[in-house]
This record gives structure tokens, sequence and C-alpha cells, in this order.
């Protein structure tokens, strides 16, 4: 039996516990499985992350926020810490080549592949294609011109170039219009969470608005604003409406954000489901940003607090906000929600019966020394966006306390206003840019702005505002130039306040990883200035 | 003369007939005798030694020993010498006088050059007709100690095969032959093949029960190891079980032993009062003290504690020892039955065998059960047919305390809570209380079912047979745990199980003959084939409303939660084999190997491979121009040339997998969605890599064999090294599995064994192993981009052209910053002071990580050298062995700072753990020159501290007595021996760290043991 079997039988390797690239991207029905691989990407690295600090470098590095460890912790510094040799630099890099690797088998695969409509298949194509270029707009907005790669690599390459940045806008822009075009409606898309033509615009216009092309941006973000179906939520609403509050913690509530809850606002919105395989993402934003309160020591000499608690969970203070974010921005805001008690939280009660606050506002009272309190991780504020404030899961422990445990805006209306009114601004019309910043401070019931005061800074101000601890701000001053004199002036850790760390002025752009650059070995990818 | 001169097959068939001739005639001539002497030959431990030749010296006059030793001779006169002689003994002679009864001992002749060695596929040698190579393990000792594995019994034992040590229940020490030859050092990268009866051996070597094992070889060499081909770079070890012998009755043997083990060296925890004053350290500079000399403590500093208890703790005095309520004195014990015995047409080894042992940690156990039945049946003239089988059954239940935990949880944290249940979280944090950890239900159970058919067929050409091996081997893993605290305490279950069937068939066709004039060739042609199928399967719940069955009902969990995973890999091996011994009078040997080896796992174009060797040996000795020279018994010079391979790739390597799972949920309320992505990338030309090796050896005895010895010297070249070449991560990717690199090795092995004190009732043998090898990384990716005309260095992965692998690079930590440099604008940015000044190896004034760092030394031994002691006094027998591994000047480095432990790095982390009693010599401002660095946090460039790891060991001690006959009779027994052991005893090591040879920096870890032992061997 044996010798007569033959050698090539014999030796030919069968795969049965996996699937092989050949058999697996064959039908729509695997093209779909492929591409829900498209939405964990994002997920996973935006919001999922978050344990090992990686997703909050969009915030932390930037004018709004702050590593409250050390100076020296992390990317706290980015003269000395953003280095073509940083971890965190190739995270981030070999991520969305990920995602754009993962974006082009879909890409190259589907050619192939019979539909049953050509206009099932260009959506497939469109997803696939506003994933691919939302890669490469995180890829242009951070280091430049990167090369680019449409095609699925199945040979080990290295001869890369580096496009130009005006290429790799084009090819965002050239991705993002067929997405338009090809992807569903906000009010037909099958399920929660897909993309839509909306969020395809929102993205087409930023590009528009970095390629300094703003009739175009504006046409784009109008398009999002009167003709897909969106409007911003004016009415308490949702899951907690019941609850004293107001509209703006209403969107950040648990159940709040998928269209089908009465959200109107959200467009693009990364989903999160508490036990369900596959669902959960480890979203630890209140870990990370709700401050340290319950360690605090009173100057009593007890505990202030019993423990971390369901209110606000168990913070542990590793990032927090800036002066900037807590108290500056807040000028001039009298009756702003955004700025109120139930969204931001600037004193709490000690819980500790033993403790002589007992039952005090912790601040007002003076219960803890500043000792008590370096760097403000112990106390500084609560931001209850971050927190799903008495509303953790039943069965959760309260040291795990900890995560979101919502879905998670990646774009969201009020921003595509505040994109318009960017791109009204540099278009040199203020006017409607007050306008479109005014149709949020209407909603905040906000003090309105006059067009003279619209600038590029009061924007930003306006998005800190609206959108902290959700825009990926660390693209926001990078897109807009404005990081280096932002991060000097409104980051503690740079003006003086608890350091002077240093941001180079050539650090308007990351570096390109040096490994890759060693890795790249038949062709020269070239380093970005400074580095 | 030399005793070994009568020694190949057919000479010894020579004088087997001449003595059978002397015995017919004895009566004859029986009528000039005057004088009868009876006797009884014994080894020794005691034991008849059949076939033992006597012959009166000077005549042809001559007798051999009955099967129990006995023997009868008439001499001539009361000057009449007798001369012993046996194979594998030292001769003896003896003058009759006047007595009647001359009964001798026999000492085992220490070099051993009769001795039997086994070379792979059914073939047997005497050790002095090897041609590459190959060493046999001393075992006589391997059983009076704790050893659970017989690894461990092999440390030390044959020059050129490093074995670490092991510190946990249950566990295998790290196994090596030789240098390293590949770049990879995970695993069992390097890992020798294990081939236990013939059969290449997969499953986990702790399974196999030493005291079954009657020989373990260790096949060195490229030509010795070839014929196992695409496996054998990494070097072979061949353990042949016990088969019956010779006996009228059954011989029943009853072996068992008891250990005790405490730890040779263990970080423990602080205590409350210490801890408290370490604490405040940690904050020197955030408050604790006060600025700007940092010389007196902050009255108005402020602790903030990681929770509430912990504060009450700490203010209360509370001092829980976490260490001592999760450590035990480690326990071993073992009991071995078994029955051997033979005739002509039968031998039989039956044993079963119970080990039990409980570790350092509590809760860390393991048990085996073994169960061995050997056979072997002669049919008739031409066929002979038995089996290996054996059970074995591990079972590693109970999840053990860690000894990490112990310096996680601080000892102001408490056992109970208020209700005086365990405080499910003692730190606040997630450290479970750790006797909530050990109560988790867990079993894990190994089981190992294994069978070796085998037929032997004479074929009708004298000396060609043929062999065929049929081997099964079914292991299982089975593995259940009940966490209910996981999942926020509403329960995790989980069921692993997994079955791996091997199967191999070798078809074996053996040739040997002695031809005319000394001429003798031994031939083996192979052609066989393995199989491996390898299912497993496991189960998850979840989230239990109710929770009393545990694992044994997964589905009462969240049915929305469970998950599953199944796989099934199969893998396949071809091969086939022709190696040709010949020898020509026991002076010139050549041995030839060629191997075709075929392995699924390999890619697509490269399926097959072919291993040749060539090996040539001379005894010198057997010259006329030597053989003269009496101080000189043996000398003989080996060289053999050849290729091995190893086969890197796994089962699947060279594909490209698609990595699946439930990964998004669309949707509030929706349900799992798959996704799918494409996850490495294919190689369709991968293949073995080869590795290209001479070795040069010389054996040698002198001085009427009290002094013999070998030493090899070996070079191995291997080419085509799988490697995971880093590719730009724009592909998707981040490597590549490609056959790329060359790695060189030369080294040295050597052996002496001398006889040190050998009379009637004192003996002293000794042996020194000494082997070191020196390894070079000759290429990586072959190519030079800096343009230098040297191929470029992979520094990301610490791999240097020309240089170890192992090298250690890194900054060259000079001092320490101070305060004063702070003040003085003297402190360079990144830096802190008390944190390491950097040396500016390019003295542009500023550090970096490519221009700053250097090698400073290397992680792989200098050299290595054991030193075994036997020395008897008639019944009592002592074994001494030292064990030493060295790092000479640059070699043997390791990180013991303290710094290399994550949670003893930085302000945070050390805020929230605890630290081993007498914690270090870190810098504060009252220590402005210590070893360490600040507590709180280091430079932005870091540095690190090595030490070198070299020790010496006093590894084993053993003392047996063996009871004498007058007593062994008496109590109708017929061997007794009782022995008392110490392993561990000593170690003498600047090593900062718990472990020199396991490599345990000073970061918590199982400490090695150190074990006593007693117990008793009984033969029936």
């Amino acid at each position: 039996m044996l010798i007569s079997c033959k050698k090539e039988t014999w030796l030919k390797e069968e795969a049965y516990g996996f699937y092989t690239p050949e058999n697996s991207y064959t039908t729509p029905g695997q093209i779909d499985i492929a591409s829900v691989e498209l939405y964990r990407n994002v997920s996973d690295l935006l919001y999922g992350k978050g344990g090992d600090g990686t997703s909050f470098i969009f915030s932390y590095t930037t004018d709004v926020g702050y590593d409250a460890i050390a100076p020296n912790h992390e990317l706290n510094s980015w003269s000395d810490n953003i280095t073509p040799e940083t971890g965190r630099v190739s995270t981030f890099w070999n991520s969305f080549y990920q995602w754009i690797y993962d974006a082009n088998v879909i890409l190259t695969r589907i050619e192939t592949i019979k539909y049953a409509t050509e206009e099932e298949k260009n959506a497939k194509k469109a997803e696939a294609m506003f994933f691919r270029a939302f890669a490469y707009r995180h890829l242009a907005i951070m280091f430049g011109g990167v090369p680019i790669v449409l095609k699925e690599i199945n040979t080990p390459r290295r001869d890369f170039v580096r496009a130009s940045t005006t290429e790799v806008w084009a090819q965002v822009i050239s991705d993002l219009t067929y997405a338009t075009e090809h992807l569903p409606g906000a009010n037909e898309v099958k399920q929660d969470g897909r993309i839509t033509k909306g969020a395809a615009y929102h993205m087409l216009a930023e590009a528009y608005i970095v390629t300094k092309d703003y009739p175009k941006a504006i046409t784009a973000t109008s398009q999002v604003i009167n003709n897909l179906g969106y409007s911003l939520m004016k009415t308490r609403f949702g899951t907690k409406k019941s609850d004293p509050g107001d509209v703006y913690w209403d969107l950040f509530r648990r159940g709040n954000q998928n269209r089908k809850s009465g959200n109107m606002e959200a467009i693009y919105v990364s989903q999160y489901e508490y036990k369900i395989p596959g669902g959960q993402i480890d979203d630890s934003l209140p870990r990370f940003l709700v401050p340290l309160y319950w360690q605090l020591q009173g100057v009593d000499g007890k505990s202030l607090f019993v423990g971390p608690s369901f209110q606000y969970g168990r913070g542990i203070g590793w990032w927090a906000a800036s002066d900037y974010t807590i108290n500056q921005i807040w000028a001039n805001t009298t009756g702003d929600i955004r700025n109120s008690e139930y969204n931001i939280v600037r004193d709490i009660k000690a819980d500790n019966p033993k403790s002589a606050f007992y039952g005090k506002d912790i601040v007002a009272s003076g219960a803890f020394k500043s000792s008590a309190n370096l760097l403000n991780r112990y106390w500084s504020a609560i931001f209850t966006k971050a927190v799903p404030v008495n509303d953790f899961p039943d069965d959760v422990l309260i040291n795990a306390a900890n995560n979101t445990f919502r879905d998670r805006y990646v774009i969201r209306l009020a921003e595509t206003y505040l994109l318009r009114a960017e791109a009204y601004l540099l278009s040199g019309n203020t006017a409607l840019a007050a306008q479109d910043i005014n149709q949020l401070r209407k909603r905040a019931s906000s003090p309105l702005v006059n067009a003279v005061d619209v600038t590029v800074d009061f924007i930003l101000d306006e998005r800190a505002r609206e959108l902290f601890a959700e825009e990926q701000r660390l693209l926001t001053i990078l897109r807009t130039n404005t990081n280096i004199e932002r991060i000097r002036k409104y980051n503690p850790m740079y003006n003086g306040t608890y350091a002077t760390n240093k941001i180079n002025s050539y650090q308007n752009l990351w570096p390109i990883p040096s490994s890759e650059i060693e890795r790249n070995t038949e062709a020269k990818l070239v380093q970005n200035p400074g580095y | 003369m030399k005793h070994f001169t009568n020694s190949n097959t057919n000479k010894r068939r020579h004088s087997l007939l001449l003595v059978f001739i002397l015995l017919l005639t004895i009566p004859f001539m029986a009528v000039a005798q005057t004088k009868r002497i009876t006797g009884t030959i014994n080894d020794a431990e005691g034991k008849g030694l059949p076939g033992v030749s006597i012959v009166e010296k000077g005549t042809t006059n001559g007798a051999s020993t009955d099967n129990d030793g006995n023997y009868s001779i008439s001499v001539s006169s009361p000057n009449a010498i007798l001369v012993f002689r046996s194979i594998g003994f030292l001769s003896t002679e003896e003058k009759v006088g006047d007595r009647k009864v001359v009964s001798i001992t026999l000492s085992a002749s220490i070099d051993d050059l009769d001795e039997v060695v086994v070379i792979g596929y059914g073939t047997k040698v005497k050790k002095k007709d090897l041609t590459g190579a190959v060493v046999s393990a001393n075992l006589d000792n391997a059983t009076t100690s704790s050893n659970v594995s017989i690894a461990q019994a092999l440390q030390g034992s044959v020059p050129g095969l490093n074995i670490g040590a092991v510190a946990g229940a249950g566990q295998n020490p790290s196994l090596s032959i030789r240098a390293q030859n590949t770049l990879s050092s995970k695993g069992d990268a390097n890992a020798p093949l294990i081939v236990v009866d013939g059969i290449i051996y997969r499953g986990n070597l702790i399974d196999i029960n030493p005291s079954d094992i009657g020989s373990i070889d260790v096949l060195k060499d490229a030509s010795s190891a070839a014929i196992y081909g695409s496996e054998a770079s990494n070097g072979v070890i061949l353990i042949t079980t016990k088969a019956g012998k010779f006996s009228d009755k059954p011989i029943v043997e009853y072996s068992g032993s008891y250990s005790l083990q405490t730890p040779s060296n263990e970080l423990v925890p602080m205590q409350s009062e210490e801890y408290k004053k370490f604490y405040t350290d940690i904050f020197w500079a955030e408050g604790a003290r006060v600025a700007p000399d940092f010389l007196q403590t902050n009255p108005d500093y402020v602790q903030n504690f990681a929770s509430n208890q912990i504060r009450e703790g700490y203010q209360n005095g509370r001092n829980t020892n976490w260490w001592d309520l999760f450590t035990q004195n480690g326990q071993v014990s073992t009991h071995n039955l078994s029955i051997r015995g033979k005739n002509k047409t039968i031998g039989y080894f039956v044993s079963g065998g119970l080990t039990d042992q409980k570790g350092y940690l509590k809760n860390d156990a393991y048990k085996r059960y073994n169960l061995r039945i050997n056979l072997d049946f002669k049919v008739n003239s031409w066929l002979d047919i038995g089996t290996q089988s054996y059970v074995s059954i591990g079972d590693y239940s109970g999840i053990p305390a860690e000894t990490t935990t112990a310096f996680y949880l601080q000892p102001w944290a408490p056992v109970y809570d208020a209700a005086g249940e365990y405080e499910t979280f003692p730190q606040g944090n997630f450290y479970l209380n750790p006797y909530l950890t050990i109560s988790q239900k867990d079993v894990d159970i190994n089981k190992n079912f294994s069978s070796n058919l085998y037929a032997n067929i004479k074929l009708p050409l004298e000396g060609l047979s043929y062999r065929i091996n049929y081997a099964n081997n079914y292991r299982t893993a089975n593995k259940s745990l009940f966490n209910p605290n996981a999942n926020n305490l509403t329960g995790q279950a989980t069921k692993n199980y997994s079955e791996t069937r091997d199967y191999t068939i070798d078809n074996i066709l053996t040739y040997q003959k002695t031809f005319a004039k000394g001429h003798t060739v031994s031939a083996t042609l192979l052609y066989g084939a393995e199989k491996r199928n390898i299912n497993s399967f496991s189960a998850q719940g979840n989230q239990f409303a109710i929770d009393a069955l545990g694992f044994n009902r997964i589905q009462a969990g969240d049915p929305l939660q469970n998950v599953i995973a199944s796989n099934k890999e199969v893998e396949t091996s071809l091969y086939s084999m022709a190696r040709v011994l010949y020898d020509y009078k026991g002076k010139y040997y050549f041995t030839g190997t060629i191997r075709r080896d075929g392995f699924s796992g390999f890619g697509e174009n490269k399926k097959i491979g072919v291993f040749p060797t060539v090996a040539l040996g001379w005894v010198l000795t057997e010259e006329t121009f030597l053989n003269k020279v009496a101080w000189l018994n043996f000398l003989k010079l080996r060289g053999s040339y050849g290729q091995t391979g190893r086969r890197g790739v796994g089962r699947y390597d060279t594909k490209a997998i698609i990595a699946t799972g439930p990964s998004y949920v669309f949707g509030d309320g929706g349900t799992s969605a798959q996704g799918q992505s494409i996850s490495s990338l294919a190689n369709n030309d991968l293949g073995w890599e080869t590795t290209t090796g001479a070795n040069l050896g010389i054996d040698f005895a002198l001085f009427k064999s009290r002094l013999s010895g070998n030493i090899d010297f070996y070079k191995n070249r291997t080419k085509n090294i799988l490697y995971a070449i880093a590719i730009p991560n724009i592909t998707g990717f981040n490597t590549i599995n490609t056959n790329v690199a060359e790695v060189s090795n030369h080294g040295l092995d050597v052996s002496l064994t001398g006889a040190i004190i050998n009379n009637n009732d004192w003996k002293w043998n000794a042996t020194i192993n000494y082997s070191r090898y020196r390894n070079k990384i000759a290429s990586i990716l072959g190519v030079d981009n800096n343009g230098d005309g040297v191929e470029d260095d992979l520094v990301g992965n610490g791999l240097f052209i020309g240089q170890p692998q192992s090298v250690i690079y890194g900054y060259d930590v000079i001092g320490m910053w101070q305060l004063q440099d702070q003040t003085n604008g003297t402190l360079p940015a990144g830096f802190y002071p008390g944190t390491y000044k950097l040396s500016d190896l390019n003295g542009d004034g500023k550090i970096s990580s490519i221009d700053d760092r250097r090698i400073l030394g290397y992680a792989d031994p200098s050299y290595r050298f054991g030193i075994s002691n036997n020395i008897s006094y008639k019944n009592f027998s002592l074994y001494i062995f030292i064990n030493s591994i060295q790092g000479g000047k640059k070699f043997y480095y390791g990180n013991d700072s303290p710094h290399a432990n994550g949670s003893w790095n930085k302000r945070d982390q050390l805020s929230y753990s605890n630290v081993p009693t007498g914690a270090w010599d870190y810098w504060m401002p009252e220590n402005p020159n210590a070893k360490y660095r600040r507590l709180d946090l280091a430079s932005q460039y870091g540095g690190d501290l090595y030490t070198q790891r070299s020790f010496i060991r006093l590894q084993d001690v053993s003392l047996s007595y063996r009871f004498p006959k007058s007593i062994t009779n008496a109590i109708k027994i017929s061997n007794l021996k009782m022995f008392v052991s110490a392993k561990n005893l000593l170690t003498i090591t600047n090593w900062n760290g718990v472990d020199p040879e396991t490599g345990a920096g000073f970061t918590p870890d199982a400490p090695v043991l150190k074990s006593y032992t007693m117990g008793l061997n009984v033969e029936f």
C-alpha cells in the first residue's frame, strides 16, 4: 500500500482547518465577510487600542490633552518621543497599510466575481474604496506623501517610493468620489453602522479643504447637510431622555448613537455590542480619561472615596484634558449646554463616610492638597461624554467599570457643519461660516458668533467644544498646520505648567518609521525633513 | 595484548568456538591436572556474570562461567595465574595460591570501548568501531535523584549536550546539542530529534518513564545524524527502552524514591515595615522629599493609594505574607515495579510506574502513570517479532499559584473582606485573590498511547535480513477549566480537547557479512513514511446564571457568548536512506550514508531534500608501528563530513492563511458578523535549512585503559536558514518566511575518564566533560545597502554579520547623572538625575540609538564543563557531579537588573507592586553612587546593566549502599540497594537573579529547587 502510493499525493499539503485565498474570495458572500474586517480595522485602531494607550495618541499629543503620568511618559514629548524609531509611529503606519491591504484584496478579487447586479458589485467596491481612502487620508495628514498601493500585493515587494502629497489626496478624492456615487444613503443602508453616501461626502469635503478646492468642499458638505436625511438633534431623545440632562448629554448615552435609536445626526458610527462575540471593542476611554479621583486622600488623612463608583467609573487619569479644554474655551459661552454640569463635571462629592468631607464637593471644600493631585491626574474634570454615567452594564464589576460600553461616532453631522464653516472661511465667506457654526451654538444654547470673529483658531476652539474626545484632534491640528503653535501654547507639558517639553518646528508631519525605510531595500523611501 | 583485539563479530565467534573446544577437551586433559578451582565472578553490583572466560596464564587451559557466574577449572600448580576476561570489564589476573575457591568482582572497563552504541535504524556498533561523534549517556545515576524527566538526568553528562534547569512541576528542561545552527532561538527551533526505540518521537519527553530507559545515545555530528535527514541538524537523541535479559526466572524489581525540595535561591517580597520605607522612596521626586537636595522627607506629602483597603492596611499596619501563603516545600515521590526475563523464545520487560510531584508553588502538581510492555518472540529460525508498547498519563490538573502575584499584591492588601470571605481583588485592581486563582476547577490530563510492532525476517541470503516497524503513537491533551471569577464573576468554562495520531512505517533491509581477509560490510536500506494527524476542538461558555456544574455543562452559559473552535492538521513525510559501514580488520573504517527526505510542510516547489555524508576511521593501535607501545592501548582517528537538514518550517507555514472569526456586530442588538482577512503571504519555495558539517575526532585509551577519552572538533555551516525577513508594512505584512541566512559554528567536545583508584575495596572513577562552541552569522539578507562593501547588519533584530547570534547590543552605562548636573545645566535632554549616564560613542555630543550602542557581550556560554566522580568502597558508592557553565571574558551575559522587570521599572508600576526584600542598590539623592538607577523613571534612552551568568553548581551528590549477599540471601531477595541523594546543593555565581542557569533574572520567577532524595531498589 505504502510503496504504491505516489510521492506527490502523499506529500501534498492540504489545509483542513483554515481557509486559503484561493477558496475564500470567490463569491459575493465571501466578499461581504471580507468587508466586515474593514469595519473592524477602523474600530480597533481608533477606539479599541485604548488598553495600551494607542487610540488616545490622537488626543493627548495635542492642545486639548496631555499624558498625566509623567512629563516624559509615552509620547508626551514630541521632540524626544515622536521619532522614526518610535514604536507608536510604526503602529499607525502599519495599521493604515493593513487597512489598505484588506481593501485592496477585495478590490482586486471582486473583479472576477459574478454579482446579480452591477449596482450591488459597485456598492461593495465603493465600501472598500471608502476604507482605502480613509486610510490614505490618515497617512497623508500624518506622514505626507506616502507610497500608493492600489492592488493586492502577493509577493514580498521592497521597492516602494513615496508619491507626492498631492497624488495621495488625488487618490483619496478619486476613491471617495466613487464611494459617493455608489454607496447607499442613510435610509437605504441595510444595517446600522454601515458606510453610507453621507460618510463619503463628509470625508470628500475634508479632502477638498486640504487640497484647497473650497467650492467642492462646500458642495460635498452641503450634500450631507441638506440632501441625505441627516439633521442635528435638538430635543431630548434616546435611552436616558427622562434623566436630568440635555440633548448634548443624550448624544453620548449608551444606545443613542445608531440611526435606529432616533439619532439623525450620526453619519458613521463605530459599533459596539456588549457580550456578543466580535461585538466588543476594548474601548477604555473612561479608564484613561476619567481622573483617579477615587484614590484621593483628604487633608484629614482619610480617603475621600470608598472606591471607584458606577457613577463615573474607574478612571486612572492616564491622560487628562488641558486647561484649554476645561476652562479657556468656555470663556464667553454662558449657557452652552456642552459645558453644562451634566456634560463637564468640575466637582464631585466625597462619598467616604469616614472622611470629614463626606458629602461635600471636594474642590469647593478644599478637601485635598495639591500635592495629592500631581499633574492633575487625580482630579481635573470628568467629561461625561466619555463615561456611561450610572449606566454601566449590570453585571460589570467596579474594577471593570472603565469602558464606554457604547458605539462611538466616527463622523457626526456637527463636524460636517464645522467642515463647511472651515471651507466657507477659507474661501472668504465668514458670514456663511458663522452661520454654520451658529447651527451648533444654537443647538447648544451658546451665544452666537459674529462673522468677524470667525477664524481658523475659532473653528478649532469650536471643534474642541463640540468634539473633544471624539474627533481625532491630532489629525485636525496637523491638517490645519496649527499643531506646533497650539501644542506649545496649550499643552501643559510644553507651556511650562508641568514641563517645558519641545516640539520641533518641522514636526507638522510624523516621521516615516525607520524600520520601514530599512526594509524597503530596493528603493529609497525618503524621510520627512528634520527627522 | 589488548583485551579487545578479538572484538569484531567474526573474531568473537572464533574465540567462543575456541572456548567451546577447550571445554570439550577438559575431561581428557584432567589426568594431568592437580587441582580443581571453583568460584563465582560478580559485577560491581554483586550479580553473577555469565560468559566470563577464564584462562590459566601461559596455557591453553580455560573455562567460562555459567549463567550465574559460576565456574570451575583445574590448574596444574599453586603458581598458576588465572586471567578473567569479559567484554566490557577490565581483565583481571589472580594467583591461585593454595585457594580452592577464587571468587572475584570484575570492574567495568572504564573506557567502554566495547560498549554497544545504537546508531539508528536498528544498527548497533561497538564504540570503538564508530566513525562519527556518537556518545552514550551514563545512566547509572539517572534514577537516584529527583529527576522527573530523563533529560534532567542527562544534564552535564554528555559533552556538547546542553540541558537547562527546570523550575516547575512536570516540566522538561531545554535541550540542545552543540551550537545553535539556526537563527531562531525560539521554542523547539534548536531541540534535537528524539528517537525512541527506533521511531521518531513526537510526544513530550516527560511522558517517558526514566526507569524504563535502558540506554541513551546521542548522535552529535552531521555524518551520524544525517540518517534522519531533514530533521537532523540539531542532532539526534536515541532512547532505547529496556528489554528482557537472559534469566532462568523472572526478575522482579522495585524502585522507589522520595524527594523533598526547597528553593536554591528565591526572591521573597517585602513585609509591610520594610515596604513602607521603600514605598516613599518611589515618590522622592514627586513630593515625598523636599527640593532642591531631596534629602529631607516632606511632612506635607500626601500619599495616594491604589485602593481604600490598601490605605487602611497601610495605616493599620496590615501585613499579609502572600509569599508564604502560596509556597510550600516541593516533593517528588516515585514508585516503579518491573518484571523482566528472557529465555530462548521469549523476552519480556513489563513495568509500571507512578511519579507524583508537588512544586514549590501551591497547587503546582504533576502526576504521571506509566505502563510498559516490551516483548520479543523468536518465532522460528528466521522470524522474530516484538513490540514496545506503553501508556503514559500525565496529570497537570490544578492552577498553580503564581510567583508574580505575590509581587503584584502589596502586604497591605487583605486576604479577606469584612464578611470573612476571600477578598476577590485584594489590590482593588484586576489581580484576583490567589486563593481564588488556585481554587479554580482545572483538569489537565495528557495521555500518550504508543505501540511499536516489529518483525525481523532472516532472508535466504546469508547476512541479509528485513525488518518492518509499524509504530503508532496516539496522544490526547484534555484541559478543562472553570473560572467562576471571570466575566465579572459570572464565570467562564472552557474545554480543550486535542488528539494527535502519528504513525510510522519503516522498511529496513540489512546486510551484514564478514568476507575473507577481514573485510566486514554492514549495509542498511530504509524506505519509510510517517503521517501525523492532529485534531483539536475547544468550547467556551461564558456568564453562568447557575454554575454548579462548571465545565461539565458549558451550555449552561449565556448562549449568545458561546465560543467554539476546531482544527485539523495533517503532516506527512516520505523518506529513504542507504547506509554502508565497512571495516577492514578493525583497522580502517568507512561509513557512507545518503538520505532522501520529503516533507509535506515544505513549499510546493521544494518537497524533497537529499542529505549525503561520508566518514572514515583509522585505529592506529592496530598498526604494527604502534601496537608495541605499552602505555597506549587504543588510538583512533575519525573524520566525517556531511549534510543534515532542519525543517524550520512547520506544517502550513508556506501557505497563505485566512484569518476568520466573529468580527463585528452591526446595529444595536445585532448578531455577530464573520470577518476574514489574509494573514500571511504564501511562499512556495520554502524548504529545509542545510547544515554542512565536518567532525574530527580522536578516541584513546592509555595506561592499561585507566585513562581514556575522546576529543571532537567540529565545524558546521548552515545555509538557507529559514528567517522571517522583515518586509515593508506597505505590503500589508510585517515579515515573510524565507530561506536566506547563513550561520557558521565551530566547537570542541572533550571527554576524559580516569580510573584514579582501582583496587578491590576502593574505586574512584572520574569523568570530565568539556565543551565549547563559537557561533557566527555569516550572512542574513545578503544585501549591502549602505555600500560599505560588507553585508548590512539587521540591528533591529539584533543580528550582526560576523558576530554570534546572541549579541547583547546596547548603550555603555558609564555612570549616573546627579542632581548637581541639573542645577549646573549639564544634564543633557532626555536624561534626569539618577538615570544612567551613557557613553557617547561617536562623540557627537548627543546620544542616539543608531550611533551610540555597541555590542557589549554575548548571551551564549563560553564553555561548559561537568565533572562526575564515582567513588566506591566495598558496598558503598558515592556519586558527585559538578556542573558548570562559564562566560569567559565576554560570554554568557544576561540582564539581571531589577528594572528589566516591567513591574519594577517605573513609578506607576512600582506603586502598586511589591519588591523583593532587601530591594536593590538604587540611586537616591543620598546614594549617588548606586549600582542601579533611580526607581521612578529611566532616561529616554534607558540603558541596562548586564552580568555574566557563569556558575559552578554541585548538581548531584548521591550515596548508595548495596546490601551484601549474606543479608540479601537471608531475606530471600537477590539484590537490595538504598540511596540518599541531593540535587543543586550549592551554586557559586555572581548572578544577581533567581537562577543563572535558567537565566531567570532579578524578577519574580519560580526558583530552581534543591532536593533531597532517599530511595531504594529491590530485586527478587
